[in-house]
């Protein structure tokens, strides 16, 4: 494991910002999804707890990476609660505890997103939520050894477009029954974008830690 | 057309009209409702008409064609069976199967299982010849199938249990299955003599060096028909509760990427077996042996089971396919293959340019929904500001945040305090519910969005005077966490909490499950009530019970008839189609269970008050409050329609109305309709919801 895809405060902070940016783009979007299932707030949510995320990270500086990444998660839960605040701030605190000399692994990071939002929403796979697309990119992360963002990626989209063959039994979603049926989860759909862009960032060479 | 009209065998012809080409008076002088009458109600040929009538055949013709496009003449099938006949046929192309067969999802009184099973008999005896070997699986809608089976009169059939027994304690184990089965078609009977799950690997190859067993085996490998269940492997299916696989079933170690199972194996997404640690231990027909069976019958219904039937379908395991018309169109819809749907109103042909507009939705783009904006993303704080503007007397803010409010006349001391919350977009709800003998604080989210943990603390702390304090919102995941956390919080301040959700809403889930409804208009009943008891100082322990006792007598079910949009989007948050609307829609625009055609104000006060009745068990002698709420765009003048139709009923049913309330008190934006609230009355109940209080949104003297 001495070619471990690891993150420090740099690159994490730098997908933070990322990732901030692309939900912002994809704000509009998330929403309608949203609006066909649930109550069309995901996308602001989303761009807006990420955004608060980056912010806070930042503020708390690099000297203390898992005091960063616990105050990101704050951050994200005090901008804008939601369903999606308690949920993403559990994962940042699970990935602060899984810091070792200011770095973690990729396959830590992605396996403590997804436990720590199983913690929070006791969701799991096959119940048409963004856990189906953290689970199995944690999971591929960790098979892949090394931590290969590509395979998580994979996963991680795979494992979207299976919640069209889901019925949601989460969140607003889950008073639909079959109607959830062909519709991607928007709580997927953001995870995927989240994590499009830490494989954007991992993919800049100069970036490779 | 011709076969297409009703044969009748008497033809009564209007002689004096057919001598000289006039109308009968009844007709007036519109010839083709007399063409049409003589064609489809008499039964007279087109020639016979053209004689009648004094015209040409051609003419006639033309008549008739008319007649049917301007709408004198509506050709209706019986919509359902249409609707599951096209089903079939569209997930039989889909799939590419020999046989689909789709039963309407609602049928009368008799349960889906057992109408399956009438159907899974069906396609069995349409399959079966003399001299077939049949392989059953096992089940709930297996032994229906086999419960349904007539006695075919087919000769030297043989029945053989695909699976091995179990001692689960449930009716339908394989033994019993393939015992029915073979009964009711006089059928020999091949068992399989040893457990479908045995101990080990090592016993597994021990029992099938057996020669009965091997025998029994060997069994497997002539069947030319096979007939089984596909179970789901979600949570509460019978694979879960029937006992049938005990503790073996480690569905997060070896079985996480199982979707389904059938005949004792299990099946990812795609239909690839998924080996886990029972495969070598289970006795019974291999998924790669079922799938060379001549004849496949999957019979399965229920749309909990969608992933599981469309796994097996993408595995090939079925070829001839029982299910239920709300199951085949989520199984095509989870495919991505659009679902032919048939218009159950003919739409008169005179205005073809709606049905474009609703074909092609998203592609025509359309304009902005009109909004009194400035920033959109100031929206919730703007709105906020001018609130506590304009009702100074009732509300102010907690530390100068306009989104943690409480009320400007603080509470006696000593009085338990209560905290409201949830989204913005519901104006007056929540804040105009702050206010003395109603709510102390309110903690406000983004719009349709649960407020974050710190701001509940913050009101939490603003109004604890020693005696605890009692959260109430509605029953929503956010919400729910939110609070959670704020509650854990305020504990560790040493603040006694108490959270009561609030689930109203009828619409949202059975009565079976109360617990997982969602919380709408009848918030307002129970905020009033609890409010009223922390009014009266009454303990802790007591307005948590009161209020958890308001929220279990109220009943909510709305109707949505146009959709709400977003400062944000200013779109519309869900499309519904011109003539279409939502019964038991949410507050946050989540659409409905039930679409309807639009109706009348009557039908629709009908159609909410007879859920409402049958759900609280309304009898004569009740009483109630109730509320008649705006979503938003509904005007007044609407409500008021619809309260003197929920009046009417409820007088007929000799249930008294104590109080009502009718206007905007629980909104989703700018949604257009109605919810309907009912909260049943003790004594306790009553005098509390009649106590005055004062809110800028809810005011009693």
């Amino acid at each position: 494991m001495t070619t471990a895809v690891t993150l420090d405060y740099i690159l994490l902070g730098r997908f933070l910002a990322t990732a901030a940016e692309r939900l912002e783009e994809m704000r509009a979007e998330l929403s309608a999804l949203d609006g066909e299932v649930g109550d069309g707030d995901h996308g602001a949510s989303m761009a807006d707890g990420f955004r608060a995320a980056s912010l806070g990270f930042a503020k708390a500086g690099g000297e203390d990476v898992p005091a960063a990444l616990r105050a990101a998660g704050e951050s994200f839960l005090q901008s804008v609660g939601a369903t999606v605040g308690p949920l993403y701030a559990t994962a940042f605190v699970e990935a602060a505890k899984r810091v070792e000399d200011g770095r973690i692994g990729l396959a830590d990071l992605l396996s403590a997103f997804n436990d720590g939002i199983v913690r929070r929403g006791n969701a799991a796979p096959g119940d048409c939520t963004m856990i189906d697309v953290w689970d199995p990119a944690a999971r591929a992360a960790r098979d892949a050894g090394a931590g290969s963002i590509g395979a998580a990626l994979d996963a991680g989209r795979a494992g979207l477009e299976a919640t069209r063959t889901m019925i949601a039994s989460r969140g607003r979603a889950a008073r639909l029954g079959s109607r959830t049926l062909g519709q991607l989860d928007p709580g997927a759909s953001s995870a995927v974008v989240i994590l499009s862009a830490l494989a954007e960032v991992l993919g800049e060479p100069e970036a490779r830690g | 057309m011709t076969d297409a009209r009703p044969k009748r065998a008497r033809v009564a012809k209007d002689g004096t009209a057919a001598e000289d080409g006039r109308a009968p008076l009844r007709f007036g002088d519109d010839p083709l409702l007399w063409a049409a009458w003589l064609y489809y109600e008499e039964g007279l040929t087109q020639s016979e008409i053209a004689a009648a009538m004094g015209i040409s055949r051609p003419t006639v013709v033309a008549y008739l064609s008319e007649a049917r496009d301007c709408g004198i003449v509506n050709i209706s099938i019986a919509g359902d069976r249409l609707r599951a006949l096209s089903l079939a046929r569209q997930v039989a192309e889909h799939f590419g199967l020999r046989d689909c067969l789709v039963i309407p999802s609602d049928g009368g009184p008799r349960s889906l299982i057992e109408r399956l099973g009438d159907a899974g008999a069906k396609a069995l005896s349409w399959h079966l010849r003399s001299g077939d070997s049949v392989g059953i699986g096992w089940g709930r809608t297996t032994l229906a199938v086999a419960v349904a089976v007539p006695d075919l009169g087919l000769k030297d059939l043989r029945v053989v249990q695909a699976t091995g027994g179990t001692t689960a304690a449930i009716p339908y184990t394989p033994e019993a299955c393939a015992t029915r089965l073979s009964e009711a078609l006089s059928a020999r009977m091949i068992p399989m003599s040893a457990p479908a799950i045995v101990s080990s690997g090592e016993m597994r190859d021990l029992l099938l060096q057996e020669p009965v067993l091997q025998e029994q085996m060997s069994e497997l490998d002539r069947i030319d028909t096979i007939v089984f269940g596909v179970s789901s492997l979600r949570p509460n299916s019978t694979i879960h509760t029937s006992g049938f696989f005990a503790k073996a079933l480690d569905q997060r170690d070896h079985y996480r990427d199982a979707v389904g199972s059938l005949a004792g194996r299990f099946i990812d997404v795609t239909g690839k077996p998924v080996i886990g640690s029972l495969e070598n231990r289970t006795i019974g027909i291999e998924l790669a042996r079922l799938k060379t069976v001549r004849t496949r019958i999957g019979v399965s219904g229920g749309f909990d089971k969608v992933p599981a039937i469309l796994a097996a379908l993408r595995g090939g395991y079925i070829n001839v396919l029982v299910t239920d018309a709300a199951t085949a169109e989520g199984i095509l819809r989870a495919d991505g293959v659009e679902v032919r749907r048939q218009s159950l109103t003919r739409r008169p042909p005179s205005q073809p340019d709606r049905g474009k507009v609703a074909a092609a939705p998203g592609e025509v783009p359309q304009p902005d929904v009109k909004k009194l904006l400035n920033d959109p993303r100031d929206a919730v704080n703007e709105s906020l500001e001018g609130a506590l503007l304009a009702f100074p007397d009732h509300i102010r803010t907690i530390d100068g945040s306009v989104r943690a409010i409480c009320r400007s006349r603080p509470a006696a001391p000593g009085k338990v305090g209560l905290v409201i919350g949830g989204g913005a977009g519901h104006e007056p709800l929540f804040l105009g519910y702050v206010g003395e003998g109603l709510a102390d604080a309110v903690a406000v989210g983004n719009v349709f969005s649960a407020p974050p943990p710190d701001r509940i603390v913050r009101c939490t702390r603003q109004v604890s005077t020693g005696a605890g304090v009692l959260h109430v919102f509605g029953n929503y995941t956010g919400d729910l966490m939110n609070f959670e956390m704020a509650a854990e919080m305020a504990a560790a301040e040493g603040i006694d909490v108490r959270a009561v959700v609030t689930t109203d809403d009828v619409a949202s889930s059975p009565a079976s499950d109360r617990a997982a409804r969602r919380g709408t208009a009848g918030n307002i009943f129970v905020f009033k009530i609890a409010g009223a008891a922390c009014e009266m100082m009454l303990s802790l322990d007591e307005c948590e019970r009161i209020a958890r006792k308001a929220n279990a007598c109220t009943y909510t079910m709305g109707v949505g008839l146009a959709p709400c949009s977003l400062p944000e989007t200013r779109r519309p948050s869900f499309r519904l189609g011109p003539d279409e609307i939502e019964i038991g829609i949410g507050i946050h625009g989540e659409p409905g269970v039930v679409r309807s055609v639009a109706m009348s104000a009557d039908d629709v006060a009908d159609r909410i008050m007879d859920a409402l009745i049958e759900d609280a068990g309304l009898d004569p002698g009740a009483r109630v409050g109730i509320l008649i709420n705006s979503l938003g765009a509904t005007p007044m003048m609407e409500l008021g329609i619809l309260n003197r139709r929920i009046r009417q009923r409820l007088e007929a049913r000799d249930i008294t109305t104590v109080r009502s309330w009718m206007g905007h008190y629980c909104t989703s934006l700018d949604m257009t309709g109605a919810s309907i609230s009912l909260v049943v009355l003790d004594e306790e109940l009553e005098t509390l919801l009649l106590r005055p209080c004062d809110g800028f949104g809810f005011r009693q003297g």
